[in-house]
């Protein structure tokens, strides 16, 4: 165990060491930061287009048909899941890609292994070492995201809530480490590092970028802005009875989207943080009754990256010889 | 201390001075100077190589013997100073002294994914041959290496790299001909034939050579003239003939050369 | 004649690499997929406004008219607008961090700078063959459009030259992203960083700006139909959003576009329009701005650099 220790403790400071990771992490955070501030300016501006219609039909005494905007404050938390699926993922490739590339460029394993210590050790000691950067990282997410709730008009969150952003800390930092777990495994499986570099951007490109977006490409209610349904005058009853005679071409679309680890990730994510709104009025152990799925998907993934990781490493044979 | 002694006399000593034209030398530099903030790599470098001759530059790692050699090449833009290469300006004709000079780096790379006779392909056409092809072969067959032309780079040993890398550095006929620590990396016969080519390419081609080494051997076997260079300073400059004049026995001068460094630090 | 045989050194390099014919085929794919899905969706929705208006009439309701019905044949190839944003411009990126990288990873810089060539004649050597294979890239999906749109519909003459110009804008587009994936692998050492900078800043132009200047969440910028926002109604947000506006070239690429494709739908969600030749403008400044870079990043490259290169 501690010979794991120290081998994640090297990993920890040498990401410190890196300029890199410095200046995507004040990416992330200030992309966190100017993405609440935009929700918060358009949940603004949602109230006041209500007080205004609502003042002309007073005026004319009629009574509002609508309720009033209401405020929850994680609902402004979109952008943030948005973020965290693109470049969370990029991070988590990079992370991986170093830890081995400076490794095989330094020929420092055969170095490592000279000592009494197993390839385990140092699977493990890396994968603990990055999990640590990780969560640090998305704990600062969590703090800059309080911290813009405060700044914005002192929001204070419920205890409910406060759990639900817990539980998006666990979720995001496991979206990340199933990437860092990936490109772990193509960096020390492949030949060439830029090879895997370039796979891993592939594999991100493909997983989430275009798979989620061809899932939404394929929504019917997609196809007019603001919603096919809406143009119609279509309620949510209607709506499903229509989409049920398309339910053939609903399921291929649901499946394609749950080809992609980032839909799961942002499935759960959008659960928790109400941004669709039928899930404000849902208790938290109903919302994870309900996503439970995504949640265990994500978790079988790490899982079978850390078991992956292991199994290359000590399966690779040039690795340790060139 | 005696070493001490005639260290010191050799330091005083000016270069051999001959009636040359101007014109005969190849490399003429003046004053040179390559400064990094506080750190001098080169230190008012004054230097003259003449034609046909087999010069070794000689020093410790870290001297300022690449440094000197990439301003040479007009790789690097010296601080300050003159000098001419090959008769053309080495900081305001560049490209001139490009067209005469041919260059082996230390360590010398390819494009791998390439084969031999690619990588030689595009740097001669770089260097102005339209067609190639025929100097190629002939330039192959001078180093007796013409079974590597269809390997890739990635196939070749270090010593059919090495050729490989004097193929593309005289396939343009150079004037003078740059080698950066050529025989690292090599084993024995490897050192042994790179001699021999060196050598005949003097003879035989008429390539002026500017070595840079840290091996004495190599000076001593190779070269017809020796400069030293110690911290970007150049201590010592003469013909080898007169140096074996001198130094009577090779282990004396090798003494000299190794305690250059204790020298400087006292 | 020196950038001539330099240009083709990088070809035939790039054409040696696995991974340039990897993220090669992945766009080829996409481009394919992108028209079977716009196809498909076309047909589910039409059939879905059918049942919608089959269900409106036997509630006795009015039928509003189908928002699908003169929907413009290149409607089909509107998500290909998105792929080039996406991969497209990432994959301009790759190659022209192959290219800006090429000589140091091979450690020849040396040796290349110690023949008569000119860092201009370098540099005109690579953004040649950089422009040349993202240009070959951009025939190749003009052919697969062209010839799915011919099997799946009709085709005029009018849509070749609609097509045309698409892909036109498109190759400009990301040829931008290519000089800065050059520009990038010229001036740092380390492949990894090289690489990381021009994504950030590709991060930055097809997801942050958008957010930030136009109030649209990153994943919904994937989308071809942009969602409708209220920023006008906010003074903040229509403040921010007339400075970063000039910025966002994403957005002015997507509108170029679809003004040319002649779409529907997409022109309606900025508070400020700009013309088209505004949209064009901008994005030859674009061009302009990422060549500088390149300019820079070669004047300022180490010919001297030995074969230290990671």
């Amino acid at each position: 165990m501690n010979n794991r220790l120290i081998i994640a403790k090297k990993e920890f400071q040498d990401i410190f060491r890196s300029k890199i990771f410095s200046t995507i992490l004040v990416l992330l955070l200030t992309l966190t930061a100017t993405s609440i501030l935009v929700s918060t300016f358009i949940f603004k501006s949602q109230v006041s287009q209500y007080e205004s219609s609502l003042a002309l039909l007073q005026s004319i005494g009629k009574m509002p048909t609508e309720a009033a905007p209401q405020l929850f404050p994680l609902n402004l938390l979109r952008g943030v899941v948005d973020y965290i699926e693109i470049i969370g993922a990029i991070i988590g490739i990079l992370l991986g890609y170093l830890s081995i590339a400076k490794e095989k460029k330094t020929k420092t394993l055969k170095l490592l292994l000279s000592r009494p210590i197993t390839k385990m050790d140092i699977t493990i000691g890396k994968i603990m070492g990055h999990f640590l950067f990780v969560s640090i990282m998305i704990l600062s997410v969590a703090a800059i995201i309080l911290a813009s709730f405060l700044a914005i008009g002192g929001i204070t969150l419920t205890t409910v809530e406060y759990y639900k952003l817990a539980i998006f800390v666990m979720l995001s930092i496991l979206y990340i480490m199933v990437f860092f777990t990936l490109s772990f495994f193509l960096s020390v499986q492949q030949k060439s590092l830029s090879n895997a570099l370039t796979i891993c951007f592939v594999i991100w490109l493909v997983f989430v970028l275009v798979l989620p977006q061809i899932g939404d490409t394929m929504d019917p209610d997609n196809q007019v802005p603001g919603g096919f349904f809406k143009s119609m005058g279509f309620d949510k009853p209607q709506e499903e009875a229509v989409m049920a005679k398309f339910s053939n071409y609903e399921t291929t679309r649901d499946h394609i989207e749950q080809l992609s680890v980032t839909k799961h990730y942002e499935r759960t994510g959008f659960a928790l943080f109400g941004i669709k709104k039928t899930y404000n009025d849902m208790m938290l152990l109903e919302i994870l009754k309900e996503k439970w799925f995504d949640i265990v998907f994500l978790f079988t993934l790490f899982i079978i990256g850390i078991f992956s990781d292991v199994y290359i490493l000590y399966k690779d044979k040039q690795f340790i010889s060139s | 201390m005696i070493e001490k002694a005639s260290m010191n006399e050799i330091m005083k000593e000016s270069p051999s001075k001959e009636e040359t034209s101007f014109s005969s030398f190849v490399v003429d530099v003046r004053n040179l100077a390559k400064r990094y903030g506080d750190f001098a790599a080169v230190n008012d470098l004054t230097l003259q190589v003449k034609k046909g001759e087999i010069f070794g530059f000689l020093g410790h790692n870290g001297a300022g013997k690449t440094t000197t050699i990439n301003m040479l090449t007009t790789l690097l833009e010296p601080s300050s100073g003159s000098g001419k290469v090959a008769g053309y300006d080495i900081i305001n004709e560049s490209l001139e002294v490009r067209r005469r000079i041919g260059y082996l780096p230390e360590n010398v790379q390819f494009y791998d994914s390439m084969t031999a006779y690619e990588n030689l392909e595009y740097f001669a056409k770089l260097s102005g041959i339209k067609k190639p092809d025929s100097q190629i072969w002939e330039v192959l067959d001078f180093l007796d290496a013409r079974s590597y032309a269809d390997k890739k780079i990635s196939a070749l040993s270090k010593g059919m790299r090495q050729r490989i890398g004097i193929a593309q550095a005289i396939i343009h006929e150079p004037e003078i001909l740059f080698l950066d620590e050529p025989t690292t990396g090599l084993d024995p016969f490897g050192v042994k034939q790179l001699r021999d080519i060196i050598l005949r390419l003097n003879s035989q081609k008429g390539i002026t050579i500017f070595m840079n080494t840290h091996l004495l051997q190599e000076v001593t076997k190779t070269c017809s003239t020796i400069g030293v260079l110690n911290h970007g300073s150049l201590i010592y400059l003469d013909s080898l003939s007169n140096t074996m004049k001198r130094f009577k026995d090779e282990g004396s001068l090798e003494d000299i050369y190794l305690n250059i460094e204790n020298n400087e630090e006292e | 004649m020196l950038s001539f045989s330099i240009a083709k050194n990088e070809i035939r390099h790039l054409l040696r690499e696995r991974t340039f014919f990897l993220i090669l085929s992945v766009f080829i794919l996409i481009t394919l997929a992108s028209t079977y899905i716009g196809w498909s969706s076309q047909h589910t929705i039409e059939s879905v406004y059918q049942e919608s208006a089959i269900l409106l009439t036997a509630a006795g309701q009015n039928v509003p008219p189908s928002p699908f019905s003169n929907l413009p044949t290149l409607d089909i190839v509107k998500n290909m607008i998105i792929y080039i944003v996406l991969i497209g411009s990432l994959l301009a990126i790759t190659v022209g961090h192959s290219i800006g990288t090429k000589d140091q990873k091979a450690g020849v810089v040396r040796i290349l700078f110690s023949k008569p060539v000119t860092k201009k004649d370098v540099l005109i050597g690579k953004v040649t063959s950089l422009m040349l294979v993202l240009f070959a890239i951009m025939i190749v999906s003009l052919g697969i459009s062209i010839a799915s749109i011919a099997m799946l519909s009709e085709i005029h003459s009018a849509m070749f030259l609609q097509l045309i110009g698409f892909y036109g804008i498109s190759f400009l587009y990301i040829l931008g992203f290519g000089l800065l994936g050059l520009a990038f692998g010229l001036m740092k050492r380390e492949s990894a960083t090289a690489l990381l900078i021009p994504v950030i800043i590709w991060i930055v132009i097809t997801f942050a700006l958008p957010e930030m200047g136009s109030a649209l969440y990153p994943t919904s910028s994937l989308n071809p139909i942009l969602p409708q926002t209220n920023i006008l109604d906010s003074p903040v947000l229509s403040t921010i959003h007339n400075i970063l506006y000039p910025f966002s070239i994403s957005e002015h690429y997507k509108l170029l576009s679809s003004a040319i494709l002649a779409l529907q739908g997409t022109e309606s969600v900025v508070s400020v329009t700009y013309s088209p030749i505004m949209n064009m403008f901008i994005l030859t400044i674009w061009l302009i701005l990422t060549l500088a870079v390149s300019i820079y990043a070669m004047s300022k490259f180490d010919i001297s650099r030995g074969d230290v290169y990671e």
